[in-house]
């Protein structure tokens, strides 16, 4: 039995060889599809598990003003009734906007230094410089983007005009490091205060309360989570966002975008279906007089359907091979141009921006899969159509 | 046979009309491109202007450069500071907008500044206002006002 195997895989690997045009058209075709889903599901995997890293720091619960059924600015006077929510450890100012600068869309950021829960220096690693000082004012730390974008480091003085046309001037006191460069590349890091400045925001109103709830055993983390967010509820003109529902909304932006590539991939696939289908009923032609001698020899319907599916299988095999070692490569060393533009969604991205790569046995059994399944629909059918001629009609047609 | 004819007819008039256009362009010098191109570049820097300036008080000391691009420029101001008569402020403007002052003592005799704007309003003018002239002034107050030699370099980076 294991003998037979052997000389059937033989003489398929025989066919690979003497059917160049055919295991060449059917490589290339496979490879291509498995390339585009391998390095766009490797990035939108790296992209996921990015937000669950960035969402470690991230408070329990964020908290923020709706008006009129848009988000709007939160009053402070609202901290007070949280605090003394039960299970809630502490409460978190925050004023956070955007800012534009040709076609880059920077994220300005303002924290409260004196009341951080977490340590914002172990949260915003830094490339050089050092972070910002409660007792400065006017000092930012950027990020990546931001330095390459302006020309600023360490050291020199960014002047803003803002929104309101009023220039404000920040010593930049760092610059974030580029490993978590993807949430932190387009930011700008200042105080609360300055940021209050910045974007002319009265006193008394944030763009939204960070909500850090008491530690408790897991078990019991969700259900105190859901009480402390339904109790801030109750409180009028609020929104409450949890980790959770941050994260799927990541998940659903990467997950539609990477959709669109999935439809490009799935024609490309279907095409590449097509072709091989195509190459094995020519080539199924070609060799009618052959599958008529191997009949006459003895092989069975089986054999030859077989001989087919090993061929299918080595072949899917190498595509799948191909495309995924393509896609890591296309994603970790050029930096998957194109498709990390399309996938971030950023105005403009800088040449240095190295993308979050994951590499899952899921997708990787998913891409062999993509490549082999329908490679043995569009060979397998050709060939038994073949096998079940007559040997004797199947050489004589084959002759004609 | 006359389709055949009618049809090689009409690509060799289409391809000679092409031609004669191509060659009207080409040789006729006021339809042809003027081959200037002053778009930074994103991530890019140019020197536009550079030199020495002694700042004397109440007066006001100027740089002129011309900046023919309409793309939206960010400012980056190179200054040292060469000697000082009197450490103290020093007022800057870039088209009369004031980037607030600052403060030369022989403590930081080398400041740089990226002047950038997220309201919608430029720094630097285009070629559509001022026909792209742009004036950096430098002015030192009456009181507490820096005196002095600096050398200045202007520089423009691209935003898109």
């Amino acid at each position: 039995m294991k003998s037979r195997f052997r000389n059937l895989a033989n003489y398929a690997l025989n066919c690979i060889q003497r059917y160049k045009v055919r295991t060449l058209v059917i490589i290339v075709s496979l490879s291509i599809a498995a390339f585009i889903f391998a390095s766009v599901s490797f990035m939108k995997e790296g992209l996921v598990r990015e937000g669950e890293l960035s969402l470690k720091y991230a408070a329990d619960l964020t908290v923020q003003g709706m008006f009129a059924g848009r988000q709007s600015l939160i009053n402070t006077s609202h901290i007070y009734y949280i605090q003394k929510t039960l299970g809630v450890k502490a409460v978190e100012e925050r004023i956070w906007g955007y800012g534009n600068i040709g076609n880059t869309l920077l994220v300005i950021v303002g924290i409260d230094l004196n009341n951080s829960v977490v340590n914002p220096a172990s949260v915003y690693p830094l490339v050089s410089g050092s972070f910002l000082d409660s007792q400065e004012n006017n000092s930012v730390v950027i990020g990546k983007a931001v330095a390459d974008l302006t020309g600023a480091e360490v050291g020199s003085w960014l002047a803003i005009l803002t929104e309101s046309n009023q220039v404000r001037q920040y010593e930049v006191r760092g610059v974030f490091s580029a490993e978590s460069s993807i949430y932190n590349a387009d930011m700008i890091l200042m105080s609360e205060n300055d940021a209050r400045l910045f974007f002319g925001i009265p006193e008394g109103k944030v763009t939204d309360l960070l909500v850090y709830t008491e530690d408790v055993n897991e078990a019991y983390y969700v259900t105190q989570l859901n009480f402390v967010a339904r109790e801030i509820s109750e409180l009028p003109n609020v929104r409450v966002l949890t980790k959770d529902i941050l994260l799927k909304a990541q998940e659903t932006t990467y997950g539609a975008r990477s959709g669109f590539f999935s439809v490009a991939w799935f024609t490309v696939l279907v095409s590449a279906a097509i072709v091989a289908f195509n190459q094995t009923v020519v080539v199924g032609h070609e060799s009618k007089f052959e599958v008529g001698l191997l009949k006459a020899l003895g092989f069975s319907t089986s054999d030859i359907i077989q001989i087919r599916l090993i061929e299918s299988g080595i072949l899917g095999i190498l595509a799948g091979s191909i495309g995924i070692v393509s896609g890591i490569f296309f994603d970790t060393v050029l930096g998957a141009p194109v498709f990390r533009d399309f996938m971030l969604g950023w105005a403009v991205l800088y040449p240095a921006f190295s993308v979050p790569v994951r590499i899952s046995a899921q997708t990787v059994l998913i891409t062999y899969a993509i490549t082999i399944v329908p490679l043995l629909f569009a060979t397998v059918v050709p060939s038994w159509l073949n096998a079940t001629v007559d040997p004797d009609l199947a050489m004589r047609s084959a002759r004609a | 046979m006359k389709l055949k004819k009618l049809i090689a007819a009409e690509i060799t008039t289409v391809a000679l009309v092409f031609i004669l256009l191509v060659i009207l362009v080409d040789f006729t010098s006021y339809l042809g491109s003027s081959n200037q191109n002053d778009r930074i570049g994103l991530y890019a820097e140019k020197e536009y202007a550079a030199g020495n300036i002694t700042v004397v008080s109440g007066e006001i000391a100027f740089v002129r450069f011309n900046y023919s691009s309409y793309e939206p420029a960010i400012l980056v101001l190179e200054l040292t500071f060469q000697s000082w008569e009197s450490t103290g402020y020093l007022d800057i403007r870039c088209n009369n907008r004031a980037i607030r002052p600052i403060f030369a003592s022989p403590e930081n005799p080398i400041i740089r500044l990226n002047v950038v704007s997220t309201s919608g309003a430029e720094w630097v003018e285009p070629l559509s206002s001022m026909f792209g002239l742009n004036e950096v002034t430098f002015e030192s107050g009456l009181e507490n006002g820096f005196i002095g030699l600096l050398s200045y370099k202007i520089k423009l980076r691209g935003s898109r």
